[in-house]
């Protein structure tokens, strides 16, 4: 639609305003000292400029520039924590199938596009809308006839109000007994804008059109289970991106061969130690090691109950790749015409504490951060001095059920992040911001439901940074068994 | 045999799922009413021809709507109705066209036109609400006998095709 290109406005006034300064700097030193009078021209020119460059990143906050959404390995992070996530509940259950639904909603953004009416690009409200299906399937296919007790252990998850069924519904898989797990997931990312339609005197309704580029994430992965001993997970994320058409529609057709692709692999061992990783062109692009280390200490003794569960993991991600739409430049200042192009990781260490007494959850986690180079902030070009801390947590929840299979959670939440890119999607003057999520969870032995409220939630922050400052609704539901 | 189902199962479930990311889409394209057809207008001596091409489901079907946009030259100004089988339009560009109620129809020639300037125009599938018109304890997808005021009280937008831009002269 309307191929307007919406990268941050700051972001290319500054790289036109650097390169126009750097030319004209180039002539007046030429020209040398013969001609005074247009130099002190060309200088003038030069302070304008200036100073639009600095107030040009004041103007463009407000309004909505793409970044994690152009980004396939920041997004393909975000469908495979999902796709795991299910994969826990799947576990913990012990089910057979999963099919989940999830939709969420970001509100209040104000994206400057055309109006072909008008002729002018202009800031119009829209909604950033993304949506998740997913279907598991667990086939036994080798069951031991000569083990009658259930010593499953329950796997490791890293978020505790991921717990939907915190009691499991069904008869334990047996010890030695081998799954062979198939998985299609989905994740779609794009904006709309709501449509007012009046229909006289039969009432106003809604409707809503595509806008920008549209994301279709999918994975396609097989899983091997030995009970209790090995889980391991492999796949392909297909990254696609479809531009609609102008009218608002759009022609989806899934085409393996147009896709970006990367790969995930993991591996659990009693889930207690997870490794997990993506790669993309054969390169590792992202590395996540976890350790249980309750569950850890279980396999060789019993831990007592008023034990935590106790998790502790580090990832490493090529997070920061001087792509236009990244905020920062990694080592120094490309300019236009550059092709060079650097990369940085982001490395993270995190740890989680999670217990429950009955009814009452609780979790805290943190997380600490290290990036390997430097990072240039694109509107002040001044080195970015990233703290060490990344993220804290902290949640508590309550199931007014808490019997096996039916739960009634409600969750409570304060949690803090950094991002660099903080403070271009938003009016902070730093890149920290704190935030809460409520959330009600009712699940029963065939079918979940779950709605979610968030403002400036670490963990959606996580996933899409462009989300700060605005209120996200999710509701999802899913049916297992 | 349970080897074979299983093999049956299998495939089902992976062909069944590829796109599954179009599919959570369209989940939430149906929530909020997204455009999913493409039609065409165009402005000659002095009216607007709107055509389209879509299938509307005949046991719900109520009619066609077609929409303006309020304001010239803005593609972001709210839509308002300006074809209806029935009487419902509020403002002078409506008109009444019994040819709307009918499932094949179209195409739709707008006369009433406002003045010059650079318009919007869509076209949306009228379907009737499920539920018990004639009081015998059951649901019906449409009344045995519609009328106007059945029509302004209990039917919605099913369909709504994307927007096609004309210059009127």
């Amino acid at each position: 639609m309307n191929t307007v290109h919406y990268l941050n406005n700051s972001m290319k006034l500054a790289l036109i305003h650097r390169k126009t300064i750097n030319t004209m700097t180039a002539v007046v030193s030429v020209m040398g000292g013969k001609l005074q009078a247009y130099k002190m021209i060309v200088i003038f020119f030069i302070s304008i400029h200036l100073i639009l460059q600095l107030l040009s990143p004041l103007h463009a906050q407000q309004v909505y520039s793409a970044s994690t959404l152009h980004n396939a390995a920041s997004r393909s992070q975000t469908i495979q924590h999902i796709f795991y996530q299910r994969w826990d509940n799947m576990q913990n259950n012990f089910c057979y199938f999963d099919a989940y639904v999830n939709v969420n909603w970001v509100f209040d953004f104000d994206v400057n596009a055309y109006n072909r009416g008008t002729g002018e690009t202009e800031a119009v409200p829209m909604k950033l809308v993304r949506t998740f299906s997913s279907m598991l399937l667990a086939l036994p296919v080798y069951t031991p006839r000569d083990v009658t007790t259930n010593d499953y252990q329950q796997s490791p998850q890293t978020d505790i109000t991921n717990a939907t069924g915190a009691l499991p519904i069904k008869k334990s898989w047996k010890k030695n007994s081998v799954l062979l797990g198939l998985s299609v997931c989905g994740y779609h990312y794009g904006l709309t804008r709501t449509v007012e339609i009046s229909r006289g005197s039969a009432g106003s309704e809604k409707a809503s059109d595509y806008v920008f580029s549209q994301f279709f994430d999918d994975i396609a992965a097989l899983t091997l289970i030995i009970v209790p001993h090995i889980t391991i997970h492999c796949g392909v994320i297909f990254n696609q991106q479809i531009e609609p058409n102008d009218d608002g529609t759009l022609d989806y057709n899934f085409d393996p061969s147009k896709t970006a692709k990367r790969l995930l692999t993991s591996l659990s061992l009693f889930n207690a130690i997870t490794w997990e990783s993506t790669a993309a062109s054969n390169q590792l692009e992202a590395t996540d090691i976890s350790v249980n280390i309750t569950q850890f200490i279980s396999i060789v003794k019993t831990t007592p109950q008023y034990m935590p569960a106790i998790i502790i993991g580090y990832k490493q991600f090529k997070k920061y790749n001087d792509e236009d739409y990244d905020p920062v430049w990694v080592k120094n200042e490309k300019l236009l015409g550059d092709s060079s192009r650097d990369s940085a990781t982001l490395y993270s260490y995190y740890a989680t504490v999670r217990k429950n007494i009955d009814n009452f959850y609780m979790a805290a986690s943190i997380q600490l951060q290290h990036v390997d180079q430097t990072l240039i902030d694109k509107r002040t070009l001044e080195t970015i001095d990233i703290p060490v801390l990344q993220m804290w947590s902290m949640k508590a929840g309550y199931d007014f059920l808490h019997k096996p299979g039916w739960d009634f959670f409600v969750w409570l939440g304060v949690t803090h992040w950094y991002d660099p890119a903080i403070s271009f999607h938003s009016n902070h003057n730093n890149n920290n911001v704190t935030g809460w999520f409520a959330m009600m969870d009712i699940a029963s032995p065939l079918f979940t439901f779950t709605l979610k409220g968030s403002y400036n939630d670490s963990y959606e922050l996580e996933k899409l940074v462009e989300s700060v400052d605005k209120y996200i609704i999710e509701g999802s539901a899913s049916f297992r068994l | 045999m349970q080897s074979i189902l299983s093999k049956i199962i299998v495939v089902l479930f992976l062909v069944s799922c590829i796109g599954c990311s179009y599919i959570a889409d369209s989940i939430e394209a149906e929530l909020t009413n997204r455009a999913n057809f493409s039609i065409d207008a165009y402005y000659d001596s002095g009216s607007v021809m709107v055509s389209w091409d879509t299938h509307p489901d005949y046991d719900s079907f109520a009619g066609y709507e077609i929409y303006m946009t309020r304001d010239a030259n803005d593609e972001f100004s709210e839509m308002i109705v300006v074809g209806a089988y029935y009487d419902i339009g509020n403002s002078s560009y409506f008109q009444q066209d019994a040819t709307l109620g009918n499932p094949s129809t179209s195409h739709f020639i707008h006369s009433n036109l406002p003045s010059p300037g650079i318009y919007f125009y869509r076209v949306g599938v009228i379907e009737w609400d499920e539920r018990d018109y004639n009081n015998d304890g059951e649901d019906e997808k449409k009344p045995d006998f519609p009328d106007e005021s059945l029509y302004k009280s209990y039917t919605h937008i099913e369909k709504i095709s994307g927007s096609a831009m004309v210059e009127i002269f």
